[in-house]
C-alpha cells in the first residue's frame, strides 16, 4: 500500500520521514504538484499513520494506492 | 595587535568550524523550503539539520525552532506576536532595548499597559518585584536570563515557575546566557528568543526564536513561506508562520556549527574559562580606588565585568583602551533600563572574554587600565 500525504510544511515532512525511517518504514519527501509544498509518500501499512498521530505530527491523506 | 574584550556584543574571533560551515554553505546551498530540485532539497535538509541541532541544544522540538535576523528581530517577534491583542505586560528593568522598546512602543500606542520589575541582587527580592506587578490581565512576562550590562543572571526558572502558575508565557532574552550557561527550555521558558553571533559563535545576522509551542504566536510580518503559496493566507505553524521570505542558510549554517562547536567544548568548560577570566581581571583592579565595578556580592553573573574610572568617561575610557589594541564597550549597551537602574549617567565600560580570550591579555588590559587612574 502506498500513502500519499500532504504535509503542511517541508520541515513538519523532513520530521516525518526521519521518524518513519527510523521506525522501518520507507518513505519518500516529495514536491507536491498544483501547490507548492511536499507530500510525503509511504510505501507500508497504516501502523505509519498511526506512528504520526502519535507523535503530534500534522499532515492531510491525499491518498492510498495499491493493495495492503 | 587587536584583542576582542567585547564579545558580549560579537564573538570573535570564530571557530574554524564555523568558518568551514560558511564556506561550504556559500558553494552548496540556495533557497530552502522552495523547491523540489537537487540544490533547493539538499538546502532544505541542511537547515532542517540546523533545527535539529539548535533544538537539541535548547530542549525544543525542531519544528518550533525558528531562524530570525537576530535576538532583537526574535524578541520583536516574540512580544508583538504575544500582545497583539492588547494586555498587561511586564518586562524586568534589566531589559535590553530589544526587548524594552517593542514594549514600550506598544504601551505608548496603547495597545499594552506595561509595568517594569525592578532586579535586585537577591534572587527572591527580583521574583518578589515580577509577583508584586501580576494582574488579572497580565498576559506576558519578558526577561533577560543575564543582563548585557552587569552580566547579573536572573531567576529565571522562578519567574518561569510564576509565569507557569498564572498561565502566561514567559518570553526569555538569552542573548548573554545561550552557550555560557545551560540554557533549556523545561527551566519554564515559554519562547526563548536569543542571537546566534554571541555565546553561539554563528556569524552576524542570525537569531533564534524557539517555542515549547504552547503560546501562539502572531506573525508581525506576512509572506512567501514556499508552503501553500495559491492561499493568501499565512500559515500558521511554526516555524514557516515567522519564517517569511528566504531564510539566510549560510547564517543558519554557521550556527548550527557554532552550537555543535560550544557542544563539543561544553557550555560548564566554556563558563569557567570565561569566569576564570573575569575573576582574573577583577582581582588586578581589587586595590584600585579609582575603579568602580558594578557587581554586588549576593548576585550571580556570567562573565561579563561593567566598570567605570573615576574621572573618566566610559566612551573615553574604552578610546584609550582602542588605542593600545584592546576592544571593549563602552555608554549605555543599547541597555536605557538597566543603566537607569545602576544610575550610571556615563554609561560603563564592559569587559566581556571569550572562549579564546587569554588571561594574559586580560592582565595586560589591567596594566593599562591602572595607568589610567
Amino acid at each position: 500500500m502506498k500513502y500519499i500525504l500532504q504535509m503542511p510544511s517541508y520541515t513538519y515532512g523532513q520530521k516525518a520521514a526521519k521518524l518513519l525511517r527510523s521506525a522501518g518504514h520507507q518513505c519518500e519527501l516529495k514536491r507536491r504538484e498544483g501547490d507548492c509544498g511536499y507530500d510525503l509518500h509511504i510505501y507500508g501499512s497504516s501502523e505509519a499513520l498511526g506512528l504520526l498521530d502519535k507523535n503530534g505530527i500534522p499532515y492531510s491523506l491525499k491518498g492510498k494506492e495499491g493493495a495492503s | 595587535m587587536i584583542i576582542n574584550f567585547d564579545n558580549a556584543a560579537t564573538t570573535f574571533p570564530k571557530p574554524a568550524a564555523v568558518k568551514n560551515s560558511v564556506n561550504s554553505a556559500v558553494m552548496r546551498l540556495t533557497s530552502p523550503g522552495r523547491g523540489g530540485h537537487p540544490l533547493g532539497l539538499r538546502t532544505s535538509e541542511a537547515v532542517y539539520s540546523a533545527r535539529e541541532t539548535a533544538a537539541r541544544f535548547f530542549g525544543a522540538e525542531p519544528e518550533n525552532v525558528v531562524f530570525a535576523l537576530n535576538c532583537t528581530h526574535a524578541l520583536n517577534m516574540a512580544i508583538q506576536g504575544i500582545m497583539n491583542g492588547g494586555g498587561h505586560l511586564i518586562i524586568s528593568g534589566m531589559e535590553h532595548n530589544s526587548s524594552a522598546r517593542p514594549a514600550a512602543k506598544l504601551a505608548e500606542s496603547g495597545v499594552i499597559k506595561l509595568s517594569v520589575a525592578r532586579v535586585y541582587p537577591e534572587a527572591a527580592k527580583t521574583v518578589e518585584s515580577f509577583r508584586s506587578l501580576i494582574r488579572s490581565d497580565t498576559k506576558a512576562i519578558v526577561c533577560t536570563i543575564a543582563s548585557n550590562v552587569t552580566g547579573q543572571i536572573l531567576p529565571i526558572r522562578e519567574i518561569g515557575e510564576l509565569c507557569r502558575s498564572h498561565n502566561i508565557p514567559l518570553i526569555a532574552d538569552g542573548a548573554q546566557a545561550c552557550g555560557i550557561i545551560d540554557v533549556k527550555l523545561s527551566q519554564g521558558i515559554n519562547i526563548l528568543c536569543t542571537a546566534g553571533h554571541k555565546g553561539l559563535y554563528g556569524i552576524t545576522g542570525t537569531g533564534l526564536l524557539i517555542s515549547d509551542g504552547k503560546f501562539p504566536i502572531s506573525p508581525i510580518m506576512q509572506g512567501g513561506t514556499g508552503s501553500g503559496s495559491r492561499s493568501l493566507a499565512q500559515p500558521t505553524l511554526l516555524p514557516e508562520a515567522l519564517e517569511s521570505g528566504t531564510v539566510g542558510a549560510v547564517g543558519i549554517m554557521s550556527v548550527k556549527a557554532g552550537i555543535e562547536f560550544v557542544e563539543s567544548v561544553g557550555v560548564n568548560r566554556i563558563f569557567a574559562h570565561e569566569d576564570r577570566i573575569c575573576r582574573r581581571f577583577l582581582n588586578e583592579l581589587r586595590n584600585e580606588r579609582k575603579i568602580t565595578i558594578y557587581r554586588e556580592p549576593m548576585a550571580e553573573y556570567v562573565p561579563i565585568v561593567s566598570f567605570n574610572i573615576d574621572g573618566m568617561t566610559s566612551e573615553k575610557a574604552a578610546a584609550e583602551l582602542a588605542k593600545e589594541g584592546f576592544c571593549l564597550r563602552a555608554g549605555f549597551h543599547c541597555s536605557a533600563l538597566a543603566h537607569s537602574q545602576l544610575g550610571t549617567e556615563n554609561g560603563t565600560v564592559r569587559f566581556s572574554p571569550s572562549i579564546f580570550s587569554k588571561e594574559e591579555d586580560a592582565v595586560k588590559l589591567t596594566n593599562i587600565i591602572k595607568k589610567l587612574t
